[in-house]
């Protein structure tokens, strides 16, 4: 069983946490498993998905670029889901579950602003009150999103300690759970964190792999070769991996290369990480050889995070899954030609998997079947590639 | 006599002061140093320990220095040791290799508020076994069989916290701690941290436990005036 019952997959995972917190991931654990049975649950979690997130998304067979990579190539079209990313698969999923565990008090932190807005969205749609924590950085690099979420009623909370990005707003929310256990539910927003949340994560983005498989099946008639998807914490990736699990089917997750090998010049941390623990959990981790944590970059912000969740350290370490990592370059190259191409214009995080698309050219055949889980749109990216492309 | 025991993070100071800090704090009479080890992302600290660690980095303080530091002036420090710190310090250091160094250059133990009782088991047996302290928090929200059972586990000492939160913000009401130590059935000395930040709060947590551990307050005064006098003649006065 994945994770196993103290919340490990394989040597990877478990509960790092302050003793004012283990309570609450034990009543988390214990409410989730019991909900998750219930017909209700699973009923208004279904109907919110295709009422108000506009599920299933499309599976898309992208005529034009398959035919300059020479193989077939399908986008899960998650850009298409409301608010513009997968993150709203797992914001309806927690935000149904905190408020049945009576919790009216969301916490949640965001990188690119993405995640913030689809917690923002959600707590707006059932009636929570919402905080999210934000690096002042990431403020700046998402400015249209910061408003989003203020208008959807959601209070932004600037965190100006450490790199002031995504790990220090972790950080920030971290500290205000811990000053406010009793009262606040953290609907974390990427498949890591402490035990149980990388597998609710999992649980509720695997719905993207479901309809991906049932898609692809009445498309082709069979199962793709390969799935890529990017890999930030790890959320859209787990979520189309996961149910083709057991299936010959090969998982190459990106990473961002950003502009180089050294420290502070990506956010790849399968590909040069070692395991560490952060954030609640034993995983890769980009940390120097004092333990301290290494900043980051790339040039999407929802990638710009030196952990991972745990499962992809698992399936790194068997092998399940490849984990390559893509350079700003090579994303912003992805990023403008699937917009001409295709006429989608994709997330940053988005275009580190296409980019690698470029890496299978000339060796796929022509029947190869290839699904590119396209997580989110671009529209929130523009000033960040703009000001690059200037 | 009850216990005070004072929180101070490594690196801030040169290891010459950090030397003559730890024999005044033997002279007063505080019963133990809880040498913070600097961390990058300190997730249970509020702003003043923060502070501190970032300044500590910056001066190069990390765990194998203060190991060493230890190690090297082993014969002159008279007053017992403990390191503070986040597990990703020490697991990166090696956790086997870090009992054994901590231990031989006279270490007493670790307060990791970052790894709780289930979690690296391995560690917490072979740290017994080589009579390494790793004490353990109990918070307000502890439940009561989990407060039992982390009183079993503890070594050293045990840690309560009174009250939700991170380091640094004051607290006055001890009542919930009064409460949880009246639950605590345990030979090992109970200390009250996080919060004591004046003369009365002190007074307070030493009418209910067997000592108190002072972080922030102390901290907060050397940060202020770069001074380590400003914070010893502080505590000289709430004592
Ligand atoms: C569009 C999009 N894709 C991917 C990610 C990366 O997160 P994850 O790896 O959890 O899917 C983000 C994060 O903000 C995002 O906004």
């Amino acid at each position: 069983m994945l994770p196993n019952s103290k919340g490990y997959y394989g040597g990877f995972g478990g509960k790092f946490v302050p003793e004012v917190l283990m309570g609450l991931l034990d009543e988390l654990e214990k409410s989730y498993n019991k909900i998750k049975k219930e017909r209700w649950f699973a009923d208004q979690f279904k109907q919110i998905l295709s009422d108000y997130v506009g599920r299933p998304t499309p599976l898309y067979e992208a005529k034009r670029l398959s035919r300059k990579y020479g193989f077939r190539i399908f986008l899960k079209r998650e850009d298409l889901a409301h608010t513009g990313a997968h993150k709203i698969n797992n914001t309806v999923g927690q935000a149904i579950l905190a408020k049945a565990m009576g919790k009216t008090d969301i916490i949640a932190e965001t990188g690119a602003g993405q995640h913030g807005v689809a917690a923002a969205t959600a707590c707006a749609m059932l009636g929570l009150k919402c905080k999210v924590f934000m690096g002042e950085e990431d403020i700046k690099r998402q400015h249209p999103n910061v408003e989003r979420m203020r208008i959807l009623g959601a209070e932004v909370i600037p965190v100006s300690s450490g790199t002031r990005t995504l790990k220090d707003a972790i950080n920030e929310a971290i500290r205000y759970w811990v000053s406010h256990a009793d009262k606040t539910f953290y609907l974390i927003g990427s498949a890591v964190g402490p035990h149980p949340y990388p597998s609710i994560v999992r649980d509720f983005q695997s719905v993207i792999g479901t309809e991906a498989k049932r898609q692809i099946k009445r498309q082709t008639g069979r199962l793709p070769d390969i799935i890529i998807a990017c890999v930030g914490g790890g959320s859209n990736s787990i979520g189309i991996f996961w149910p083709f699990l057991k299936d010959n089917v090969k998982f190459v997750g990106v990473e961002a290369g950003g502009i180089g090998v050294g420290i502070n010049q990506n956010a790849a941390t399968l590909t040069y990480g070692r395991p560490g623990i952060l954030h609640g959990a034993l995983s890769y981790l980009l940390f120097d050889k004092n333990g301290n944590i290494c900043p980051t970059h790339s040039i999407a912000a929802g990638l710009d995070y030196p952990g991972v969740g745990p499962a992809h350290s698992f399936f790194k370490e068997t092998g399940r899954a490849e984990y390559h990592s893509v350079s700003d370059k090579e994303a912003l190259d992805a990023f403008y030609e699937l917009s001409k191409l295709e006429g989608i214009i994709p997330a940053m995080e988005s275009s580190h998997a296409i980019a690698y698309l470029n890496k299978l050219k000339g060796i796929l055949s022509s029947e190869a079947v290839v699904i590119v889980n396209l997580s989110g749109r671009g529209d929130k990216d523009l000033d960040a590639v703009l000001g690059k492309t200037k | 006599m009850k216990d005070i025991i004072i929180y101070f993070t490594y690196g801030l100071v040169s290891d010459k002061e950090l030397l003559k800090f730890l024999d005044r704090m033997y002279e007063m009479g505080i019963a133990a140093v809880e040498l913070g080890v600097p961390f990058s992302d300190p997730v249970a600290d509020g702003p003043v320990i923060q502070e501190a660690s970032i300044e500590a980095l910056e001066r190069g303080g990390t765990l194998q220095n203060v190991i060493g530091f230890i190690k090297k002036y082993k014969k002159s420090i008279r007053i017992p040791v403990y390191l503070m710190g986040y597990i990703n310090s020490f697991y990166s250091y090696g956790l086997s290799k870090f009992i054994e160094d901590a231990k031989a250059s006279g270490i007493k133990g670790a307060i990791i508020p970052d790894l709780p009782m289930e979690e690296l088991n391995g560690f917490r047996i072979e740290a017994k076994s080589k009579d390494f302290a790793l004490p353990l928090i109990i918070s307000p929200l502890t439940a009561e069989n989990r407060i039992k059972a982390l009183a079993k586990a503890a070594t050293g000492f045990i840690y309560l916290v009174p009250r939700m939160g991170v380091t640094g913000v004051p607290t006055d009401d001890f009542d919930s701690a009064e409460n949880m130590i009246k639950q605590i059935a345990s030979p090992l000395p109970v200390y009250i941290g996080f919060g004591i930040h004046d003369a009365s709060s002190l007074r307070s947590v030493m009418k209910i436990a067997d000592g108190a551990i002072i972080g922030s307050a102390f901290i907060k005064r050397y940060l202020d005036s770069g001074a380590i006098d400003v914070p010893i003649e502080w505590l000289k006065e709430i004592v």
